[in-house]
């Protein structure tokens, strides 16, 4: 699929901005803080319907932005020829616009309100309408960071291709929650033990889809990353294979660890505790890789994600590259070039240019930002 | 909610009170209050006395635990109704639901609410001891689990059926025809009469503690 047309109105940096865009790679080149990854979070908000920078929804929101403040982003894209349009706006309450306060716990902020072509939608209905990948350089944190972020990468891929995912964590979550609430009061002798049974059964209902949609993504993703990490390796490299190993936290069960949990007041196993092992030969590539071997893996992570969400959805994802190719080798770069020029449309953004390792005449598009504006670029 | 000065405290009062209602909100509050102000003198005493009559002369039948003027209430006094079936359900306008719907003969017993531990409710807050004293009359043999289908709901009916099937007691519940979030309270006729009819036993845990 490609978008043919990105609207933000009030969006972090961008008053208003309205972009046409083509298949193939577009080009968008600015100074750093000139307002390129605010319009890469603006196009992947589209996708994926929440930020994946913003603490709070609020902060997307431009901080000096009329009353009453609202942030609007639209896209359209065609698949197939088949056009579908997104809508994501988030209106600020009491002057949340622009700020990191963090919400009260049960009062959001800013309220969402999400549609697709023109009926409004829940965020759970609306994911998979447009689908995209987004390579920034946080990615090596999927190496790097908690194991939160490896269960969120492997959630969003699934998320996108099935919807009903979402609704399915959110559930989970929810009685997580309740069961978490329960082993506290019956610590503080308010409940009885009891009462445990029927919110295990209800987690382990829970959590039984859950299992089974991670553990295909990560079945099918696996060989992928293996591939795209080969394809990424210089000849003279050393010979570096690289593994992705599922391990869902279903051992022991909730009963078995019942003493446990009611011992440490919360839910030692279930999803929430799964883990996405990332191995470099045969090692942890969070402790015994380089920080270039790291940024390769996380490369190969994201460029099989996108064949992932090809290959399952019949038509490929929008691929948002944003600024990575400054910190990559220019064999790395290359072979990068060469992996998503496979894509229906590439959007890359680049502070530098000279980085971007697409000839002129190779790029369908280029603009440059300068001033907060957007003006396309001298051929 | 903002107070304005242009707004005299005894109507901001009004719509303040308005405003705490559920699913009234502030807009909502304001052309109610802004009503009463213009309404006769009569409507707002019928109002009011309403209000009162409401929690003076209300109060909870000593067997269903429905609200009801009158102990025991209208429904448990009938005596063409079956009085070896109870349909439990969360809250009392369950009841009036599945009434209109014209399908059920039989007694009910309301809980007041659903199990939810972050909530700090378990079953010592709800209505359960009442419904597990009327079981010990050996009269009764089918108890429908009429709960909400949502996690809370679902977790009341977990702990229902496990207690209540312990007592030798058949346990039944309404068929999955509710589509989740779609609470018994606004699930319309047609689709109460299906589930009621359509209800399921309940399989009993037998011995995996
Ligand atoms: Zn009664």
């Amino acid at each position: 699929m490609h978008l043919t047309r990105v609207q933000l109105s009030n969006f972090r940096s961008w008053a208003e901005l309205s972009l046409d865009l083509v298949p193939g790679v577009s080009l968008v080149s600015g100074a750093n803080a000139a307002g390129k990854s605010n319009l890469v979070e603006a196009i992947y908000l589209l996708a994926a319907l929440r930020s994946t920078r913003a603490q709070t929804e609020g902060e997307m929101i431009r901080w000096s932005a009329p009353q009453p403040q609202i942030m609007r982003v639209a896209g359209t894209a065609l698949s197939e020829g088949e056009p579908t349009e997104v809508e994501v706006a988030v209106a600020a309450r009491d002057g949340a616009a622009g700020g990191s306060a963090r919400q009260r716990s049960g009062a959001p902020l800013t309220s969402k309100r999400i549609r697709v072509n023109g009926v409004a939608r829940r965020a759970a209905d609306a994911l998979g309408a447009i689908r995209a990948v987004q390579f920034t350089t946080l990615d090596i944190e999927l190496l790097t960071g908690s194991s939160a972020l490896r269960r969120r990468f492997l959630d969003v891929a699934v998320g996108q291709l099935t919807p009903s995912h979402a609704a399915a964590l959110s559930r989970y979550q929810r009685a997580l929650t309740q069961r978490n609430a329960l082993l506290k009061r019956i610590a503080e002798g308010s409940a009885r033990e009891s009462e445990l049974d029927q919110w295990d059964d209800l987690l382990s209902a829970a959590a039984a889809p859950i299992w089974e949609a991670r553990s295909a993504a990560a079945h099918a993703l696996s060989p992928q990353v293996e591939q795209q990490h080969l394809a990424l390796r210089a000849p003279n490299d050393p010979a570096e294979t690289i593994a992705l190993i599922y391990v869902p936290a279903n051992e022991p069960g909730l009963r078995e660890s019942r003493r446990r949990d009611l011992a440490r007041g919360s839910t030692s196993a279930g999803p929430h505790r799964d883990e996405l092992l990332i191995d470099l030969d045969g090692r942890p590539a969070a402790n015994f890789a380089s920080r270039a071997q790291q940024r390769a893996a996380a490369l190969s992570l994201r460029l099989a994600e996108a064949d992932y969400l090809r290959s399952q959805a019949g038509d490929p994802p929008v691929v948002l590259l944003d600024d990575i190719f400054s910190e990559l080798d220019p064999p790395r770069r290359e072979r990068t070039a060469a992996a998503v020029s496979a894509m229906e449309q590439v959007i890359l953004t680049s502070a530098d240019p000279a980085a971007a390792p697409f000839a002129r005449s190779e790029l369908a598009a280029s603009w440059q930002i300068d001033d907060g504006r957007m003006r396309a670029a001298q051929g | 909610m903002q107070r304005s000065p242009a707004t005299a405290p005894t109507i901001a009062r009004l719509i303040e009170a308005f405003h705490r209602l559920p699913g009234i909100g502030p807009k909502s509050a304001q052309r109610l209050a802004y009503h009463v102000l213009r309404a006769p003198r009569a409507e707002a005493e019928a109002l009011s006395e309403a209000l009162l009559e409401v929690k003076d002369s209300t109060r909870l039948c000593a067997a269903c635990q429905n609200i009801t003027d009158a102990d025991p209430c209208a429904i448990c006094l009938d005596s063409d109704r079956s009085a070896s079936t109870i349909c439990v359900v969360e809250e009392p306008l369950d009841v009036a639901a599945i009434e209109r719907s014209g399908v059920y003969r039989g007694r009910y017993h309301v809980l007041h609410g659903a199990i939810s531990p972050m909530d700090g409710i378990g079953p010592e807050d709800l209505k359960v001891g009442e419904l597990l004293a009327r079981l010990g009359d050996a009269s009764i043999d089918e108890v429908i689990l009429a709960m909400n289908p949502n996690l809370e709901g679902e977790a009341t009916a977990g702990y229902l059926s496990r207690v209540i099937g312990a007592m030798g007691v058949r346990v039944t519940r309404i068929a999955h025809g509710l589509p989740v979030g779609a609470d018994v309270e606004y699930a319309d006729e047609r689709t109460l009469r299906a589930a009621m009819t359509h209800r399921v036993e309940v399989e009993q845990p037998n011995g995996d503690d």
